[in-house]
């Protein structure tokens, strides 16, 4: 009879473990900023009960997995199998959708063939390289964008890997009428359709994402003054606003931290920004605002050298996995080296 | 009895969903969506920081900004908070760290949703690799996390209280007249 409590005790706990991965709290966490959290996209495709239906279960496994290298989707290796079908379940019960089932079979066409009706017939939304457009990755809804939703990236490998050639076939075919892809069953023969196939698998463009960071590299770069703090401080004022640069009112690292006594003045933030860049950025990726706007701190530390402290893009730029954003940081890295240059000669 | 199992229960409530949250932080960026507009959900945001105790140093008005330079935009703020004796302690021990503190937080509107977006702290764990530091990154994840339930909560609770209230004007406006 004393057992009974401890019987129970088990019993809930293997409920409570059988129970596995909530996934509908995974679903919230990792995907619904993209994929909304009803499931109608935005920045990420739609994943509605009409989407679903026309893919398998491994496709959205391995996406999660993969994710789009250089096209804002993380890849999410970290998460378990069990994690991953548990979303997959989550997203199936709650479109009522069930999962397509395709033949492992792969088609036989010609690429060269496949060339001239790609470019016929899908390049106005796919792009002639297959990345899916030009106008921008990550476009914001609050701004204007070329497409209600974002043209997948077919050429790009974490969709050519995850992706079957007969899951491509049956969209071609049947098209996704609600996001504007046509069907073209009646357009392309099954021949036509193998060759397109073989021509956007021909394409897998590697992301052209920053190459990999050097071992020792760190987040910020620190570069030394030989001058006094005030001079420093204004060396890189000046330099700033020669650059044509908007500059705002410098913000003590602890200001409205701590009460105004006793605010560290020795810690300083210069703060500037281009309109037009900025703008031109957070259009492509509306998250930049976590890393923006560009600050270098000046600081005086205990033994009285006084360093200057510029965020590392080439380590930020990893956070966004954006391939249009690749350019921009380079010009700002240059930018920024310009500035701390100039300061500090 | 009871005082025996106690440990080993929260133990076995505990340790699944820590294994779990633990697998799970993979992106480097955290992000929630709203179904609010931005306005109110900026309120609820400020709100949820304060309650777990930082401190809101400054709001970066940044549509203002761009919208002074003559471009369109919706709602695009950015809030800076933290606490003044871990800003403190980590400037101290890691000047290099200055770069990313105070914590930045982006609410931006996408038409009558909401957008919050951060750093997840745990991404510069890696380079900061001492204990004190590292539990400092792991607190502020999880505050973070209760910070965005928070908020998400409000929300759902906002949005059932305005259908309450729409349907009580409708039910209001089919009565007849006295």
């Amino acid at each position: 009879m004393s057992k009974l409590p401890l019987i129970l005790l088990l019993l809930a706990l293997s409920g409570h473990v059988l129970a596995g991965p909530d996934g509908k709290a995974l679903y919230i966490e990792h995907c619904s900023a993209c994929h909304h959290t009803r499931g109608e996209g935005g920045i990420g495709l739609p994943l509605t009960k009409d989407t679903l239906s026309s893919m398998t279960d491994s496709y959205l496994r391995k996406s999660i997995y993969y994710g789009r290298p250089g096209r804002v989707m993380p890849a999410l290796p970290a998460l378990s199998d069990a994690q991953s079908k548990a979303i997959i379940k989550y997203l199936r019960e709650s479109t009522g959708s069930k999962p397509a089932v395709y033949s492992s079979h792969q088609v036989k066409g010609q690429p060269g063939a496949g060339k001239a009706l790609y470019e016929e017939h899908c390049v106005k939304c796919h792009a002639a390289d297959g990345t899916g457009q030009g106008a921008g990755t990550g476009v914001t809804l609050s701004r204007e964008r070329s497409f209600l939703v974002m043209p997948p990236a077919i050429s790009n490998a974490g969709f050519l890997a995850s992706a079957s050639d007969e899951m491509m076939k049956h969209v071609i075919l049947h098209g996704r009428v609600k996001q504007d892809m046509p069907a073209f069953a009646n357009k392309l023969s099954d021949q036509d359709i193998h060759d397109v196939i073989a021509y956007i698998r021909s394409l897998n463009i590697s992301a052209v994402t920053p190459p990999p960071l050097d071992s020792d590299e760190r987040p910020t770069h620190v570069i030394e003054s030989p001058y006094d703090f005030n001079t420093t401080v204004k060396n890189l004022q000046q330099a700033i606003e020669g650059a044509n640069f908007r500059i705002f009112p410098p913000r003590y690292l602890e200001q409205g931290l701590v009460d105004e006594f006793s605010v560290n003045k020795r810690q300083i933030g210069i703060r500037f920004c281009n309109f037009d860049k900025l703008y031109g950025m957070l259009k492509i990726e509306p998250r930049l605002g976590t890393v923006l706007p560009c600050r270098i701190t000046v600081m005086e530390l205990e033994d009285g050298k006084v360093i200057l402290v510029v965020p590392n893009l080439r380590v930020i730029a990893r956070l966004f996995n954006n391939d249009e954003l690749v350019e921009l940081w380079d010009e700002m890295e240059e930018s920024l080296t310009d500035l701390t240059d100039e300061a500090t000669l | 009895m009871i005082k025996l199992l106690k440990p080993l229960l929260l133990t076995g409530l505990l340790l699944p969903p820590l294994l779990w949250s633990t697998a799970a932080s993979a992106n480097d960026l955290m992000m929630v969506r709203l179904a609010m507009k931005a306005d109110i959900a900026l309120e609820y945001v400020k709100t949820s920081i304060i309650e777990h105790e930082y401190i809101i140093a400054h709001e970066q008005l940044c549509d203002g900004g761009m919208t002074g330079f003559g471009y369109k935009t919706d709602t695009y703020r950015v809030l800076f908070f933290g606490k003044g004796d871990e800003i403190r302690m980590l400037s101290d021990k890691h000047p290099d760290i200055v770069s990313y503190l105070p914590l930045k937080m982006t609410v931006v509107a996408e038409k009558d949703e909401t957008l919050l977006s951060i750093l997840d702290p745990e991404f510069l764990a890696p380079y900061y690799n001492d204990r004190d530091t590292r539990i400092i990154f792991q607190r502020w994840k999880n505050d973070i996390r209760s910070i965005f339930n928070d908020v998400r909560r409000g929300v759902e609770q906002h949005g059932k209280t305005e259908k309450n209230q729409l349907v009580k004007h409708q039910s209001n406006l089919s009565q007849p007249a006295q």
